[in-house]
């Protein structure tokens, strides 16, 4: 048998392969509210519990039965002995399965290889929230979320600043780093994406901080199982894709962005193909199901003509003319209008508006 | 399978073997020995320190500097004069104390320090222990048992002092509740400390400061401020806050770098608060739990049912369900993930 575990931020995330009663498993559970310190007495923990939520026998006494692979935001050196290999760095793990991953846990960002820890700043989410906040509100959040980083957002308030500090995250990551982010696909990971209430507004968090300005196909981590998955391949173990369907991620979208008004035609092969007048500064959502094909034929006021062949996704076909770099009003009053009516436009929340 | 396991939160805990390092400020003799028992005013060891110094950096074109390195010299002494034709701008720097002083001339600057006569320096115990290890003309290591009272976030030094509450558990501290009998107190003051709160503790002179919750910004500098619960207006668990006012005046050491307190509490003064800060288990009926969500932040509560369906969260986000009913007899919905049990 062989158990890999991900020492998350908020969560410890598990794949067992090859137990007596199940091929393969996938469990996530959290030890306490802490972000869990990869020691002995965490790894053994973490055994416990996925021995208690599987049913598997993995413990006999205090030995740990499987062979046993961990990785974790920061490097750690005490539990070796206890391991089958060397502990991993999230990022190497997330690297291992060659996509791009975008992973966003409490405490460290991950985007492949790269990984920023920086500080957030408070003025920068401020920009982001649809409603006035205190500074120390908002960095009282972020501690807070620091301190007891496994806690749900109960209410609207606390799940616009967890979306609003990804987005700073998210951006700071490829700033810093000085990344280029048209690089056409993307995998949403952690729990401040697979934890949204309604799809679309992974699909805003990712536009808004990463801006594309031509095409990004985007998938959702639901399980939050690709750096656990990615442990694995590191190891050369198993793929993830071996683990089921239900597992795998699920393909949200595709985002085509413009910088001006255009006209859109949309060919799904039944004949004639829908013409759309598309203007600028709005969003738009196409319901291209997920697994539908088209031919989307754009057509600028300056008659440049693109053609794309996308496939459908769980959110639909999506058309970003909001302008790069987006711009958001300084007035409170402006960007709660601006904010809400872009959330409302992709369905964000809650009532889609779709074309 | 509801996951019902939730973190158990034990912030006040007894330790048998705590260890405290006492350091003279410089090197002297150390008169205690390994093994010894010692009381909090017993002295373990002393040296000669200059308690007051002044440093000035003057410009040689500017002032003339009339003494020497090394030179001893007594208050009211001169030490430089302002070069000027004009008698009446003839300003001149006199010695404060009687002391020594240090010169230093390079690049036309002159950096003048002065050092008051050396005084003796006790190092006391503080706290009643046994001494564990000695570093010759340096520092003790003392071993004592103590209560370790857990906090999230701590700035500024390690300090001694005594304990003392003001307020209430759930009350934020107030500016009019810092008097000048606070002076040297590790002060424990409930809910929340404002930044101007925290200036007048600092200027009072008070140790330390203990508080469910502060704001980020203010807590600079090396004043001594310790954060039981988080950021913001939080209760204190009232555990904590009733355990701190039962040890009223004994002597406690805030370590806001461990996010500690430590009440030393040596031979036979053992009550059993719990030996572990770190476990788990399935809530039950009546447990009483901690809330970490707002508007109820900190809050504590009595548990009556966990709902086994998932729900929606006025967020949007789907999660299980506990009923809570506060101290107040008000019954509220929590996410489960958002509680801990409190022992």
């Amino acid at each position: 048998m062989t158990l890999a575990l991900d020492f998350g931020s908020a969560s410890i995330k598990a794949i067992l392969i090859g137990g007596p009663q199940k091929e393969s498993f996938f469990c996530s559970f959290s030890l306490g509210f802490k972000s869990p310190v990869l020691n002995r007495s965490s790894l053994l923990s973490a055994v416990k519990t996925v021995e208690l939520i599987s049913g598997e026998r993995l413990m006999d006494g205090d030995r740990i039965l499987p062979s046993v692979y961990a990785c974790v935001g920061l490097p750690v050196f005490e539990v070796a002995e206890a391991l089958s290999g060397p502990v991993v760095l999230t990022g190497q793990a997330i690297s291992a399965l060659d996509l791009n991953i975008l992973d966003v846990g409490s405490q460290f960002t991950h985007f492949r290889d790269r990984v920023s820890v920086a500080p957030v700043s408070t003025d920068e989410v401020a920009k982001w929230l649809p409603f006035k906040a205190e500074v120390s509100d908002i960095s009282n959040y972020i501690e807070n979320k620091r301190i007891y980083s496994s806690i749900l957002p109960a209410s609207p308030r606390d799940l616009f600043f967890e979306q609003a500090i990804a987005r700073v995250r998210v951006a700071d990551l490829f700033r810093s780093q000085r990344m280029n982010t048209d690089f056409g696909e993307v995998y949403l990971s952690g729990a401040v994406f697979s934890g949204v209430p309604y799809l679309e507004q992974a699909v805003l968090m990712a536009l808004d901080s990463l801006q594309p300005s031509d095409f990004l196909k985007i998938w959702l981590d639901r399980n939050q199982i690709l750096p656990v998955a990615g442990l694995l391949k590191y190891h050369s173990i198993q793929e993830f894709s071996h683990l089921g369907d239900e597992l795998t991620p699920l393909f949200l979208g595709t985002v085509l962005s413009q910088t001006s008004s255009c006209e859109v035609e949309i060919d799904l092969g039944f004949g004639e193909g829908q013409k759309i007048s598309l203007k600028k500064g709005d969003l738009y959502v196409f319901p291209l199901r997920l697994g539908e094909q088209a031919v989307v034929k754009i057509t600028t006021v300056k008659k440049n003509c693109r053609t794309y062949e996308v496939t459908g996704g769980a959110v639909g076909l999506i058309f970003d003319l909001r302008g790069r770099p987006l711009e958001v009003p300084e007035s409170s009053r402006q960007r709660s209008e601006v904010l809400r009516l872009w959330a409302s436009q992709i369905g964000a929340s809650g009532q889609v508006q779709k074309i | 399978m509801i996951e019902t396991v939730r973190p158990v939160i034990k912030k006040v805990v007894y330790k048998d073997n705590t260890f405290f390092e006492r350091t003279l400020p410089q090197e002297g003799e150390i008169t205690c020995k390994v093994g010894e028992s010692v009381k909090p005013f017993d002295v373990l060891g002393s040296t000669f320190v200059s308690l007051d110094k002044r440093s000035w950096r003057m410009n040689s074109a500017q002032w003339s500097v009339e003494v020497g390195d090394g030179q001893s010299l007594n208050a009211g002494d001169v030490l430089a004069r302002k070069k000027s034709l004009l008698p009446f701008r003839r300003e001149v720097i006199r010695m404060p104390f009687s002391g020594t002083v240090s010169l230093l001339v390079a690049d036309g600057i002159a950096r003048v320090d002065i050092f008051s006569v050396p005084e003796k320096y006790n190092l006391i115990s503080g706290i009643e222990a046994k001494v564990a290890k000695v570093v010759e003309k340096n520092s003790v290591l003392l071993e004592t048992s103590s209560y370790v009272v857990s906090g999230v976030f701590g700035s500024g030094r390690e300090v001694i002092g005594e304990i003392k509450t003001v307020g209430n558990f759930d009350s934020p501290l107030l500016l009019s509740q810092l008097t000048p009998e606070l002076t040297g107190k590790i002060v424990i003051g409930g809910s929340f400390a404002a930044a101007e709160v925290l200036t007048k503790a600092q200027a009072l002179g008070v140790a330390a400061l203990v508080v469910g919750g502060t704001n980020l910004q203010p807590v600079r500098g090396n004043f001594p401020v310790l954060a039981t619960e988080g950021f913001g207006r939080i209760p204190m668990n009232n555990k904590v806050w009733q355990y701190l006012e039962s040890e009223q005046l004994k002597t406690a050491i805030v370590s806001p770098q461990r996010r500690q307190i430590l009440v030393p509490s040596h031979d036979g003064d053992y009550r059993h608060l719990g030996g572990s800060s770190l476990e788990r288990r399935p809530l039950k009926e009546d447990d009483l739990v901690q809330i970490f969500v707002w508007p109820n932040f900190g809050f504590c509560g009595r548990l009556l049912e966990v709902k086994g369906e998932l729900v929606k969260l006025p967020s949007g986000v789907e999660g299980y369900i506990a009923k809570v009913k506060l101290s107040n007899g008000e019954i509220i919905d929590v996410p489960l993930s958002n509680l801990g049990i409190l022992e």
